[in-house]
């Protein structure tokens, strides 16, 4: 029994992990019905930016914040001014395809200008495991759990209490419809990019500090940010936290339960069939709003 | 549809015709004596095989424009699928000993059952789900394949024999090219009659507005699986071949950004038209060729410069991309529309 809870806590911790990418996918669609199909290389640059600047440049403490916030409103800045912008109007094709693009972008500039292996974050989360009611759960993981929760919790609250988190909620809903009503449409996803870029960050620090910089296996994060953003629903923070979790322990409990039958690797399988089982039976998700079509 | 001054069409037929004029006919047949009889004797053997590469990748492009440009459905998984045609092809010419062309119809055959299984479910929805779900199909596909013990030959793949066609054995890269070039002329005479018979007239009808097409008494769901049916029987063919130039296959060659590279062939050469995806893949294939030339040439003169190569094809890929999206969204064969019209009237400016 006790195996049966550990194995329940391990996914419920990386499936905060894959909620944690999914938040900044949803933020986005969210406030401008754009998929980014870049969330995992922003991750990666976000992770080795903070390492540059912690290790590499050894910034002073206080400057570190200021400086990752400059950086990111004025990527943000550029995303949508240059990128996306032009592309309002354009299919949905060429959004994804765009965002596709970029991803290859940051891709090739983060090799070209961290080229190699060996590097680490300096050791700040203590390592050993904290025992509760006969389960043992790793320390550091479960202070990487607490913080991606904070950080959904401070964006449910973002989203559905503050002025702009409601302009951003009718941006989406009605871009001409809110700019009529005085809201400032571009700036609006201006915002929600820097939103984005921001939780990238964020969890591209916390995976870079388990797996280490170079070996973050983001192409599998993002895919499965993918799934959890689908099985929740695109609309909803909340309900991508939820699916953050049963993916998690659906991937955790098939790695403890049906590898030994099967030979190993389910684990790695297991969100495309959770995907594709979605997209049957419910496919807005478990909390997206259902659209229905009109000609 | 663009002509010279004084041809009209008077009835359906002429709006239809390939051949609209002589003109179109011995041009034709000239460049297709010049890319069969004078190219394999003249380019270098390099250059021949980066050709021969080039004319696979539009095989699998010119399908996944009739899935995408034609009929409006988002696909990102086709390397799946070019990635299964090889594999089947290649399982049977190497346990089993068949010839090629025997065993590409069974790969055609059976990509076209994977491709539905995967279809029947991914076409109840569009757009982003629609995307997902196909990138999905990818990523089972390689899975299954990377696991398939020693049919597969597991991470390593498996060799592929050298093969006869009619008693001719397929051996070097002129006769590489010959193949490959016979099959995709052939393909894209099958893709270009084909968007102009009522199957094609129907994709166009889904793509420009589902809804409508219903009304209109088109079954939308019919017409989107035999556009995902033909899209993976063009993967099949385009694997196939790769499989049997190349003489080996295993599931890295083809990783998921394979997917997004012929995507952007077709985006990039003008969605909904055949000529614009060779265009596409003629035009990205020759940057990425100039890139890796380029920098191995500088590779020798700065040290260190080899490993960031892959890294400025990735960005320079993506650079293209958004570039085009977004100056030019309607793609190469809109530019040499254009092109051709100015010429025609030249030297007026309309």
């Amino acid at each position: 029994m006790a195996l049966f809870f550990e194995v329940i806590f391990s996914g419920i911790m990386l499936g905060s992990l894959y909620a944690g990418m999914a938040l900044g996918i949803v933020v986005l669609t969210k406030s401008s019905k754009i998929f980014n199909f870049a969330h995992g290389e922003l991750a990666v640059l976000g992770a080795f930016a903070i390492w540059a600047f912690t290790v590499q440049l050894d910034l002073p403490a206080y400057l570190i914040p200021i400086v990752v916030f400059a950086l990111i409103a004025s990527l943000a800045f550029s995303i949508e001014r240059v990128l996306l912008r032009p592309l309002i109007g354009q299919p949905l094709l060429s959004v994804i395809l765009a965002t596709l693009g970029l991803g290859q972008i940051f891709g090739g500039l983060v090799t070209l200008i961290w080229p190699g292996i060996g590097r680490a974050y300096p050791e700040v989360l203590p390592v050993g495991a904290i025992e509760l009611m006969g389960i043992y759960i790793a320390e550091d993981r479960f202070i990487l759990f607490l913080i991606a929760l904070a950080v959904f919790i401070a964006f449910m609250v973002f989203f559905r209490f503050t002025r702009m988190g409601l302009a951003m909620r009718a941006t989406s809903e009605d871009p001409q419809l809110s700019q009529s009503r005085g809201i400032r449409v571009t700036r609006m996803y201006m915002y929600s990019w820097m939103i984005a870029i921001l939780t990238a960050t964020i969890i591209g620090m916390l995976l870079a500090s388990i797996f280490g910089v170079e070996k973050i296996p983001i192409e599998d994060f993002t895919i499965k940010s993918f799934v959890v953003v689908i099985l929740g629903g695109f609309e909803s923070i909340g309900g991508v936290l939820i699916a953050g979790f049963i993916l998690g322990v659906i991937e955790s409990m098939a790695a403890t339960y049906l590898d030994p039958f099967v030979g190993g690797g389910l684990a790695g399988l297991m969100p495309f069939v959770v995907m594709l089982v979605v997209l049957i039976f419910k496919p807005y998700g478990l909390y997206g709003y259902v659209r229905i079509e009109r000609v | 549809m663009k002509k010279r001054c004084g041809i009209f069409n008077t009835n359906y037929a002429q709006d239809i015709a390939i051949f609209r004029t002589k003109l179109h006919y011995v041009s034709l047949l000239l460049f297709l004596i010049f890319l069969f009889a004078v190219v394999p004797f003249v380019v270098s053997l390099g250059f021949l095989s980066a050709i021969t590469t080039l004319a696979i990748s539009v095989v699998g492009a010119i399908g996944l424009n009739i899935v995408t440009g034609y009929c409006g459905q988002i696909q990102l998984g086709q390397a799946g699928f070019i990635c299964l045609g090889g594999y089947i092809t290649a399982m049977l010419m190497h346990h089993l000993n068949w010839p090629w062309l025997a065993s590409l119809p069974v790969s055609i055959m059976g990509t076209t059952i994977v491709a539905f299984i995967f279809a029947v479910p991914a076409l109840r929805i569009k757009g982003f789900y629609l995307a997902m779900a196909s990138m999905a199909s990818y990523f089972v596909i390689v899975w299954v394949l990377m696991r398939g013990g020693t049919l597969t030959g597991g991470p390593d793949g498996i060799p592929v024999p050298t093969t006869y066609i009619f008693g001719i054995t397929i051996d070097s890269p002129i006769k590489f090219y010959w193949l490959t070039m016979i099959t995709t002329v052939f393909l894209i005479a099958i893709a270009i009659n084909l968007v102009r018979t009522k199957t094609g007239r129907a994709f166009i009808a889904v793509r420009d507005n589902d809804i409508v097409a219903e009304h209109m008494g088109i079954d939308i769901f019919k017409y989107k699986l035999i556009a995902f049916s033909i899209c993976a029987a063009y993967g099949a063919v385009a694997g196939s071949l790769a499989a049997v130039v190349y003489g080996h296959i295993y599931y890295e060659q083809y990783p998921f950004i394979i997917n997004v590279w012929y995507l952007a062939y077709v985006i990039i050469g003008g969605m909904g038209s055949i000529a614009g995806t060779i265009f596409g893949v003629i035009f990205l294939k020759l940057l990425e060729y100039l890139v890796v030339i380029s920098g191995s040439s500088l590779g020798n003169v700065f040290h260190g410069i080899a490993q960031a190569i892959a890294s400025i094809v990735a960005i320079m890929f993506g650079v293209i991309i958004v570039f085009f999206l977004i100056r030019e969204p309607r793609g190469i064969h809109h530019k040499w529309d254009n092109i051709r019209a100015s010429l025609r009237i030249w030297p007026f400016p309309y």
